[in-house]
């Protein structure tokens, strides 16, 4: 199936692109989108999404309990770091 | 109410016209409360600009979650929220709150509690933008978390 991550901020700097539309396996959860994620991007990218503070929302809610829940086709996956507005 | 999220200019006699015929007698009071670009970073150096990112749609719902909260803490007629995103200078506004209540209490106790949830709680990202450097992205600070954090202890 396929989704897109979406990538913010600072991490959108760190990654160099905005979006990446990638394939995995029906029935993949986030742990699963991140290893996928891992084989294209390289290290210092992906310690940059795996920092404590970064937040994951998946169709602009965010994930709350953990990442092990199941991903479906078309899902939007973003990647923020923290937020500041005002 | 009105909650909104623009690139241009916002102009405070025009929303404040706006809010005052929305409310017409039903309000005794209306807090008003504009945010602007500092010329110089909390450290002191200067900044040419600020650049403000948002994410469509997430950034409106964590907008009206935000006064959706301040309406079940106080007796509010009315709130605009417009925050701008794209590049801005130095004296440009930022974000304007306007919030209408019967007495003044919780008008001004209610657009505080907006300002502090937007600085810790609006999906927007904030980059400090000087001449020949890279920027740096602002984060909150404990200030910002101490005033949101306050609201929770406060009992009201």
């Amino acid at each position: 199936m396929k989704v897109r991550a979406f990538f913010f901020a600072s991490l959108r700097e760190a990654v160099e692109t905005d979006v990446l539309d990638i394939d995995i396996g029906d029935g993949a959860s986030l742990i699963d989108l991140r290893r996928c994620l891992a084989a294209r991007l390289r290290e210092d990218q992906m310690a940059a999404l795996d920092a404590a503070d970064v937040r994951v929302a998946v169709n602009r809610r965010l994930v709350h309990d953990g990442e092990a829940a199941v991903l479906a086709a078309g899902d939007e996956i973003a990647f923020m770091p923290p937020v500041t507005g005002g | 109410m009105s909650i909104r999220i623009q690139e241009d200019d916002f102009s405070l006699d025009r929303e404040w016209d706006a809010l005052r015929k929305r409310i017409g007698g039903s309000a005794g009071s209306i807090v008003a409360f504009a945010g602007l670009v500092r010329e110089r970073a909390r450290a002191g150096e200067e900044v040419s600009g600020l650049f403000l990112e948002h994410y469509p749609g997430m950034t409106e719902s964590s907008m009206e979650r935000i006064v959706e909260q301040a309406r079940g803490r106080w007796p509010l007629q009315d709130v605009v929220v417009i925050h701008r995103v794209g590049d801005l200078r130095p004296g440009d506004q930022i974000v304007l709150v306007l919030v209408a209540s019967a007495h003044r209490g919780a008008a001004f106790a209610g657009c505080e509690f907006v300002m502090d949830m937007l600085k810790t709680k609006a999906v927007f990202w904030k980059k400090e933008v000087r001449t020949g450097s890279k920027g740096t992205w602002v984060r909150s600070t404990g200030d910002d978390f101490e005033r949101a954090k306050h609201w929770r202890n406060d009992g009201e």
